[in-house]
């Protein structure tokens, strides 16, 4: 008699013990979803260099995958190649790849200062080519605080000397190459003379303009800086005094001419390709054909995915 | 004699008990499906004990959407807890017992709101992840340009895709409200309920969808944008059913077996039916101020709250009286953070020496 009831206590605390197996075991389940940490694809192409490798999604242009932000960073491929400031590769990025720390939720913003100063370089040049500043890069939204990315600090000169001319520390990207060459008025093959801290003199060069093929050029003395007195140091490598520049000025209301770009002439591929293209670009119709070939491009916004079968509960 | 009347009782008490574990158990069993998936414990997936025989069968042919059910799941109660933080109910889980979502034995306004919220829940999440491709029997809202979008933007992109969730949702959720279930009472009156406000709560996300553009290309002006129907969050749906909370309708079950308004509710309300996405109950609120096991309960015993403050999470309201102890706390946190490039934050430590009073 004396038995049922201590079987019937088991039967309770069995079933007690199975609720209370389950539940702890639920603190190890999946977490809600909420901003993640992964890392940077290669593909996205803005930000390869950048000195870190995961990225914060969605991201602070609201981007919710990887592929959405590689898609939509595209379109600035161009500008980042257009090297019209240093920073522009720090700010882009971590606007569609931001910093992601794994010990905190709060978004890393570029500072406004940063903004600023990418905009302050690039602006004119994309307005060039009919782009006014996008309202998504708008620098009304960030601030400047500890916790925001900052300009790039410049490197501080050895006393005595100054910065590099920017002509000199020019890249050699096809977008770079073609925006200059549509602005100046002088644009030469040539082998040029250092004959003061202020100025190159070209000794022997041919016009790369259209129309002006062949064109033999030679004494035209060039200045380095735009600044009055301004002396500054033009580092190219070159071997010896028979090495060919790429040399590119505007010709300024006195009559003379200031530098633009002076680079070595080199063989490399986009290099060429610019170097070709020099004689089929139309300069007015740049802006045009480049937007035009930006709302070519398909949208990541379009291509949907339809459903791969139909609902069915029975 | 008194021993076998001894062993009648126990046997009786323990079947009882058992049918109450059972029926309330039901989301905590939700909650556990990503467990079972997630190879965390041996119980096969789709045999939780929690699970209807009808659930169990849907749970089998679609597996994959169950890790979805489950966050849906927890991402309503973190909700639902949002709502209430302060108030005597909160929307707390029972620990101590091992069973974990809220437990509702009484077809109160509380327990509309939770099934409302956790059926809204389940509906979010499983839109949500068929636009991110990761169920295999659904993609993109298939919904066509709503007339507020201009005509010059397109439309496109990947919508949440709220069909197939609302679909999916009630036919797995509210498939256990109409089963006979052998080891529980068929309440008629309290399904009903729970069917309703499941619904209401799916209509309402259904509802509040709205067009979402995003710019593309290098535009200034943003005069290119591609459009898409996106769902609400989970904490607009929150602010929307605390409203409906508020003016939820009380009703009862009649001689036809359907719910009906009760009688001086529909003379005061001047209305003769409820809309949709109204919440019902049926049972008065206890005051939640103590620890009712029978009621399910947890009391405000415990519970943080702010003296001197004449809002629900006050001391004199949420202690229901009793009075509050204080206590000193002592709380290390960082602050003055830095960001470094490339790439840290670098804080500082402040200890700070608070005061908290909890309810007697």
């Amino acid at each position: 008699m004396m038995l049922f009831p201590v079987l019937y206590i088991l039967f309770a605390f069995s079933v007690t013990n199975g609720y209370l197996e389950d539940s702890w075991a639920m603190f190890s389940s999946e977490r809600p979803v909420g901003p993640k940490c992964v890392d940077i694809p290669s593909n996205l192409s803005i930000c390869n260099g950048i000195e870190y490798t995961q990225m914060r999604l969605p991201n602070i242009l609201e981007h919710e995958t990887v592929s959405e932000a590689i898609h939509a960073s595209k379109d600035w491929e161009s500008l980042l190649r257009l090297n019209c400031h240093p920073d522009t590769q720090r700010f882009l990025c971590s606007l569609f790849a931001p910093v992601c720390l794994m010990q905190m939720d709060r978004l890393i913003l570029p500072c406004k200062s940063l903004c600023m100063a990418v905009k302050q370089g690039c602006e004119n040049r994309m307005a060039n080519y009919g782009f006014p500043w996008p309202e998504m890069l708008s620098c009304e939204k960030f601030e400047d605080d500890d916790m925001c990315i900052k300009p790039m600090q410049p490197a501080k000169p050895p006393a005595g000397s100054s910065t590099t001319c920017t002509a000199c520390s020019q890249v050699a990207t096809y977008e770079n190459l073609v925006d200059q060459f549509c602005r100046s008025h002088l644009v030469l093959k040539a082998k040029v003379i250092r004959d003061s801290p202020t100025h190159i003199r070209v000794r022997n060069g041919r016009s790369l303009k259209k129309g002006e093929r062949r064109r033999g050029v030679s004494d035209v003395e060039i200045r380095l800086s735009s600044e009055s007195d301004g002396s500054c140091p033009c580092n190219i490598p070159v071997k010896n005094q028979n090495e060919k520049l790429l040399v590119m000025a505007s010709r300024q209301p006195d009559g003379k001419y200031l530098a633009n770009l002076v680079l070595p002439w080199q063989k490399e591929k986009n290099f060429k390709r610019a170097i070709h293209q020099f004689q089929r670009l139309n300069c007015q119709s740049l802006g045009r054909e480049i937007r035009e070939s930006a709302s070519r491009r398909p949208h990541y916004y379009e291509m949907r995915r339809h459903n791969t079968g139909r609902y069915q509960m029975f | 004699m008194i021993p076998r009347r001894s062993c009648w009782l126990i046997l009786l008490l323990n079947l009882l008990n058992v049918q109450s574990l059972l029926d309330a158990s039901w989301w905590s069993t939700v909650a556990q499906l990503s467990t079972a998936l997630a190879g965390h414990n041996v119980k096969p997936v789709c045999e939780l004990p929690g699970l209807s025989p009808g659930q169990a069968q849907v749970c089998e042919l679609f597996k994959d959407h169950m890790p979805a059910v489950s966050i849906g799941a927890q991402n309503a109660i973190q909700e639902c807890q949002r709502q209430f933080t302060g108030h005597r109910w909160n929307c707390s889980t029972h620990y101590s017992t091992g069973m974990l979502g809220p437990i509702h034995k009484m077809a109160t306004r509380e327990a509309a709101f939770t099934y409302a919220i956790l059926s809204a829940g389940v509906t979010h999440e499983i839109g949500r992840r068929c636009k991110q491709g990761l169920l295999t029997s659904c993609g993109c809202s298939d919904e066509t340009k709503p007339k507020n979008v201009p005509t010059d933007w397109s439309w496109g992109g990947c919508g949440d895709n709220v069909e197939y969730g609302y679909k999916f949702s009630r036919d797995f959720i509210d498939i256990r409200e109409k089963e006979h279930d052998p080891k529980r009472n068929h309440d008629n009156g309290r399904s009903l309920m729970n069917r309703r406000n499941n619904e209401a709560g799916r209509k309402i996300l259904k509802r509040h969808r709205k067009p979402k553009c995003k710019c593309h290309g290098v535009s200034g002006a943003c005069n290119m944008k591609t459009c898409w129907m996106q769902l609400p969050s989970m904490e607009q749906v929150g602010k929307i059913l605390r409203n409906k909370y508020d003016k939820a309708i009380r009703v009862q079950i009649n001689d036809r077996g359907n719910l009906q308004l009760l009688a001086d509710e529909a003379t005061k309300e001047r209305k003769t039916r409820a809309l949709p996405t109204d919440l019902v109950f049926m049972d008065d609120s206890p005051d939640y101020c103590r620890f009712d096991r029978h009621s399910g309960t947890l009391g405000t015993e415990g519970r943080v709250c702010k003296r001197g403050s004449g809002g629900a999470e006050g001391c004199d309201s949420l202690c229901c009286g009793r009075g509050y102890n204080t206590y000193t706390q002592e709380v290390k946190s960082k602050c003055n953070c830095k960001f470094e490039w490339c790439c840290k934050v670098v804080c500082q430590t402040c200890n700070n020496v608070t005061q908290v009073d909890i309810c007697k």
